[in-house]
């Protein structure tokens, strides 16, 4: 009875973690994690092969960025992963939503106003790498995934001074 | 209409013979888009239109610049440096609210002139959306779209982490469209 109650309890727990780990990125493709053939599975092959590619969908624009770097091959600005890896995700809807009907926990996001463009804002959580661009405080133009704090640092390709 | 504004504080602040002078903005942006450079500045904007789910206006760059209020606005930095004197876009065309922002350049020994120009170009570009404006950040996901793949190994989107300040975040996008713009416009 005692393994049967611990069995269900992990199922639960493991349920949990997946479906966390799920709500993670855009519809489960995440940065640094998933790959174009991630994407291409849920939304469809792209004719474009390049490393930015952008999905029209019915409601949104999606755009990926690919890696271009194999791991650290290339000499700047690469994240340890193979090629194809999507390292950012840029999300704009048709009909903007205002940030604050997004039920966003502001106490984890950073705010702050974009310097070029004075009617625009950031909010930002590192940790889950993930950037909100909203005009007027008020509604959100586009959302970014990129890679999570913690993957950023670890996957970040370092390189010498030049 | 053009509306320029120097502020008192400008010359307050520094002498005017130590500042670079404003050219003829307007047609400095009209001399630009011809050839190679209105055919890439239309890719540009109709592919950000595209990313972005947010039409692009149906003025020409040179209306949407005429039709934005503009304030020249003393230089920022120190006297004797040079200084790319930078600039902001507010407001919307469709609103009528459309500013752009140019900062004045300290004078040098270098011809800057020819930057107020860009810096002007630049900044309406922004204004170019039918309603507020294309950010850094989507500009630069549209160019990069627009790049061949090898163009794109040799030209890699910034990445700043996710704690990025809001200026380097800001700064990395917009100097990188930039830099594939000023290859097609000079």
């Amino acid at each position: 009875m005692i393994l049967r109650v611990l069995f269900t309890a992990s199922c639960f727990l493991m349920l949990c973690v997946g479906a966390r780990a799920q709500e993670k990125g855009w519809r489960g493709i995440v940065p640094l994690r998933s790959t174009r053939e991630d994407v291409e599975r849920l939304l469809g092959p792209s004719s474009d092969r390049g490393y930015g590619v952008t999905y029209i969908l019915k409601d949104q624009s999606v755009f990926f960025e690919y890696s271009s770097c194999h791991r650290c091959d290339d000499k700047e600005n690469c994240f340890n992963v193979p090629e194809y890896t999507v390292i950012r995700i840029a999300v704009s809807l048709v009909v903007k939503p205002r940030i604050s009907n997004l039920g966003v926990d502001k106490k984890k996001f950073k705010k702050e106003r974009n310097p070029n463009l004075p009617d625009y804002w950031y909010y930002t959580n590192a940790e889950e790498g993930i950037v909100y661009e909203v005009l007027n405080d008020d509604l959100v133009m586009s959302t970014t995934f990129q890679a999570a704090l913690e993957d950023y640092k670890s996957l970040k390709c370092v390189y010498a001074a030049k | 209409m053009i509306t320029t504004t120097t502020t008192r504080s400008s010359f307050l602040s520094v002498e005017p013979q130590n500042s670079i002078p404003i050219p003829d903005l307007k047609k400095g942006i009209e001399d630009e888009m011809k050839g190679d450079c209105a055919k890439y500045v239309n890719q540009l904007l109709d592919a950000v239109a595209k990313n972005t789910r947010v039409d692009r206006s149906k003025l020409t760059l040179s209306d949407i610049f005429s039709q934005s209020k503009l304030n020249i606005l003393p230089p920022r930095g120190r006297p004797g440096s040079i200084r790319i004197g930078g600039g902001e876009a507010t407001g919307s065309i469709s609103a009528g609210t459309a500013t752009i922002n140019i900062y004045q350049m300290y004078q040098s020994v270098f011809d800057l002139q020819h930057l107020y120009v860009l810096q002007a170009f630049h900044e309406t570009i922004h204004l170019s959306a039918s309603s507020g404006a294309y950010t850094d950040e989507q500009l630069a996901n549209a160019a990069f779209g627009l790049l061949t793949p090898e163009e794109q190994k040799k030209n890699k989107l910034p990445n700043p982490p996710a704690n990025a300040s809001a200026y380097d975040r800001a700064d990395a996008f917009s100097h990188y469209w930039d830099g594939l713009l000023t290859t097609h416009c000079k």
